[in-house]
């Protein structure tokens, strides 16, 4: 059995060095002071970030709607569940789904609405994820969305189940502007800034960049392999 | 480990050449080669370039300190609640991965996308316990099923015709045929998807492990890496211990670089990372996380400094695309996980030059694989290294035989001075007469007949250019204006 020390043995012997590597020094920087600066930097074009996301969103096959409030954004979520004869729903607890009312707009349209949460034990997992998978949408927040490459990135904590946008056929995805960032590298960089301060490093991300898709047999696209073939990106302007 | 077949190379190279079907697989290939050179122009000649820059020198300074950043990646890995696992070799890597499925009393694992258990072969240690493995990328299913190795590093099934994959699906799923290949996407999404919700243990491969924070970095466009990685209560990623980066933000470098080189995308549907098991106040997720760092020969590339660049490859497979050896003869001429340039670079040295000879010499030196590298790493230098140690070097078992050693030292007595040389063209041109037709000479006798099997030599010039450029009337030349 190789441990860990024989292991990293190997490797020295390999790079022809003798003992411990002497440890490089981690340039200092400061990721706090470095997250508020990038902050002002992208609150100031916020418009032509818009912009930029709007076009590669469509690029990327995603449906975009903006709308100018969290009340248009409900009507919005309403009108494509109606339009695609929902009936079940889940979705997770963000603050912008919370604020929006939706599960009283669903029930007024009898559609079933339900909240993923905490599934402590096998027996409860099983019952999430059958949920989620017999669930005809999944609603979520998002932490931030990526105006290069048109990316939703969404971290998984209390309230945000990882299956509420994988299981489901169709994932609606809801934002608002002021989560909008230019590059990967913005978004790396608030994500390690809002983790900096954290004692428990366990941390689970996904980046969705638009539907799920195969070109496994003759290199033909095919849309909503195991993920959601169809995707929604509602961004609140106001 | 899987079967080596390099051994294999020549029959099985002749036997895909033949293949119509096969040869119009390959044909599709254009598309990758097209995908790419669109998305480079729209991410910007110039900053792709500087991103390659970067790219190197961050693999260049990663594998100075390999053992700095593994050491710091496993570290954090723990400090998330993960276990790590260094294995020497594919067996120690297998034994470990078994112990965990047997601790956790796995019944189904359902498998993501990954180069390194191919190259464990754990697929079969499993299926030997009574486990379940279920591939779930459709290219990797579809090959499951057949029993076939992958064709491609991206496109495992590349090879495959979809009347193929449905006769395929007939015979062993009971489907009825398909013609559509989005109906046939269908009953593979449909069948893995009760494998997603029934399997115990989910395994991944990882395309960046990040040191700075314990994170593994998966990069899928089915969702099959986020429900290998979220659905079932244990989660094994595996990884080749070169895959490490330093820090999280080294990513906005090297996503670019794969996306587009792979598949020409700006970036894939999901990108997923994962830092240990499920947190406290998570929702769902796994229970546990591990994570098995492989050598299994790597540290050997490391230590030779003509191979070490070699481990800076971030599987892209854009040097197969550009390889017009691979785009004749295909993947499983290769005989083992890596096909291409670079699996002629790194099969060799991770199985053994003596039994894996061949790939070297499958290049034309062309350098197209050098040239859509994003990492830029000398496959031709290598190539010709292990040529040499196939012949020469230490590993060699196939030193040159003796008709070829005797025709090299005619070849260099021939061409090291002008008075050889212009004999040797002499005798040549009359020697050559009954062999010719037209331009080339398409049979030589033994012993130089196994060279023009497959090839056509041109024929030696009945006058040759040295006397015809001696006859040409040439102005004189102006002083002081030699140089260009």
């Amino acid at each position: 059995m190789a441990t860990k020390q024989a292991f990293l043995a190997t490797v020295r012997e390999a790079l022809a060095k003798g003992g411990q590597t002497p440890a490089i020094p981690a340039p200092e920087i400061d990721v706090v002071q470095n997250a508020a600066n990038l902050r002002t930097e992208l609150a100031q074009k916020k418009d032509a970030l818009l912009a930029q996301l709007q076009k590669n969103a469509v690029l990327q096959e995603w449906n975009v709607v903006t709308v100018g409030s969290e009340a248009e954004a409900r009507d919005a979520v309403i009108t494509i569940a109606k339009g695609l004869d929902a009936d079940l729903i889940v979705r997770t607890s963000h603050p912008i789904i919370e604020r929006m009312g939706l599960d009283a707009a669903f029930a007024a349209d009898s559609i079933e609405s339900v909240l993923l949460a905490r599934s402590s034990t096998n027996g409860e997992r099983a019952q999430l994820q059958d949920i989620a998978a017999r669930a005809d949408i999944g609603v979520t927040g998002v932490d931030y969305l990526i105006a290069e490459t048109a990316s939703a990135s969404l971290v998984s904590r209390e309230g945000m189940s990882r299956m509420a946008s994988l299981l489901p056929p169709v994932h609606i995805a809801v934002a608002h502007i002021d989560q909008v960032v230019e590059t990967l590298g913005d978004l790396l960089t608030l994500q390690e800034a809002e983790m900096a301060g954290e004692d428990a490093p366990s941390w689970y991300m996904n980046l969705v960049s638009g539907p799920s898709k195969t070109a496994d047999i003759e290199q033909t696209i095919v849309i909503g392999v195991h993920g959601p073939g169809e995707v929604h990106l509602v961004v609140i302007t106001g | 480990m899987p079967s080596v077949r390099t051994k294999e190379f020549i029959p099985r190279a002749s036997e895909a050449i033949n293949n119509p079907t096969i040869q119009k697989s390959l044909g599709r290939l254009s598309n990758f080669r097209q995908g790419r050179a669109e998305s480079i122009e729209e991410f910007g000649q110039e900053r792709w370039e500087e991103h390659k820059k970067r790219a190197q020198e961050i693999k260049h300074e990663t594998m100075e300190h390999l053992d700095h950043y593994l050491d710091m990646l496993s570290t954090n890995v723990e400090r998330a609640g993960g276990h790590v696992f260094f294995a020497h070799d594919t067996q120690e890597a297998n034994d470990y991965v078994a112990g965990v499925a047997r601790a956790n009393d796995v019944k189904i694992v359902i498998k993501s996308k990954s180069m390194v258990s191919e190259e464990m072969g754990i697929a079969d240690v499993l299926e030997s316990m009574g486990i379940e493995p279920v591939e779930t990328d459709l290219g990797e299913y579809i090959i499951q099923l057949a029993k076939e190795a992958p064709y491609h590093i991206i496109a495992p099934a590349l090879h495959k015709s979809k009347e193929e994959v449905s006769e395929l699906f007939e015979r062993i799923l009971g489907t009825p045929a398909e013609s559509d290949i989005t109906a046939l996407a269908a009953i593979a999404r449909k069948v893995l998807r009760e494998k997603f919700l029934q399997a115990d243990m989910g395994m991944t491969g990882v395309n960046f492990g990040v040191a700075e924070t314990g994170t593994i970095v998966m990069v899928t466009n089915e969702g099959n890496g986020r429900m290998s990685s979220s659905l079932p209560r244990v989660h094994v990623a595996t990884m080749g211990m070169e895959r490490v980066i330093p820090k999280l933000s080294d990513l906005s470098t090297f996503l670019p670089l794969l996306t587009r080189s792979a598949t020409g995308q700006r970036i894939t549907s999901y990108v997923s990372f994962a830092t240990g098991p499920r947190r406290s106040d998570e929702e769902d997720g796994p229970e546990a996380f591990h994570l098995v760092i492989l050598d299994n020969g790597r540290s050997n590339m490391l230590a030779d400094p003509q191979l070490r660049e070699a481990l800076y490859c971030i599987r892209c497979g854009a040097c197969l695309n550009a390889c017009p050896v691979y785009s004749k003869v295909g993947g499983h001429a290769y005989g083992w996980v890596y096909p291409g340039p670079i699996g002629a670079v790194v099969t060799p040295s991770l199985v053994g030059v003596p039994i894996a000879k061949d790939l070297p010499f499958a290049s034309t030196l062309c350098g197209a694989c050098r040239e859509v590298c994003p990492l830029n790493i000398d496959l031709p230098r290598m190539l010709l290294k292990l040529r040499s140690d196939a012949t020469e070097g230490p590993k060699g078992t196939k030193k040159a035989n003796r008709v070829e050693s005797m025709v090299m030292r005619g070849w260099r007595m021939a061409v090291s001075g002008p008075r050889m040389f212009t004999m040797a063209g002499k005798v040549a041109a009359i020697l050559q007469w009954p062999l010719s037709r037209n331009r080339f000479l398409r049979r030589l006798p033994p012993p130089l007949s196994g060279w023009t099997k497959s090839r056509d030599f041109p024929k030696v010039a009945a006058k040759p250019f040295r006397s015809r450029w001696a006859a040409m009337a040439l102005p004189p030349r102006k002083e002081g204006s030699d140089g260009d």
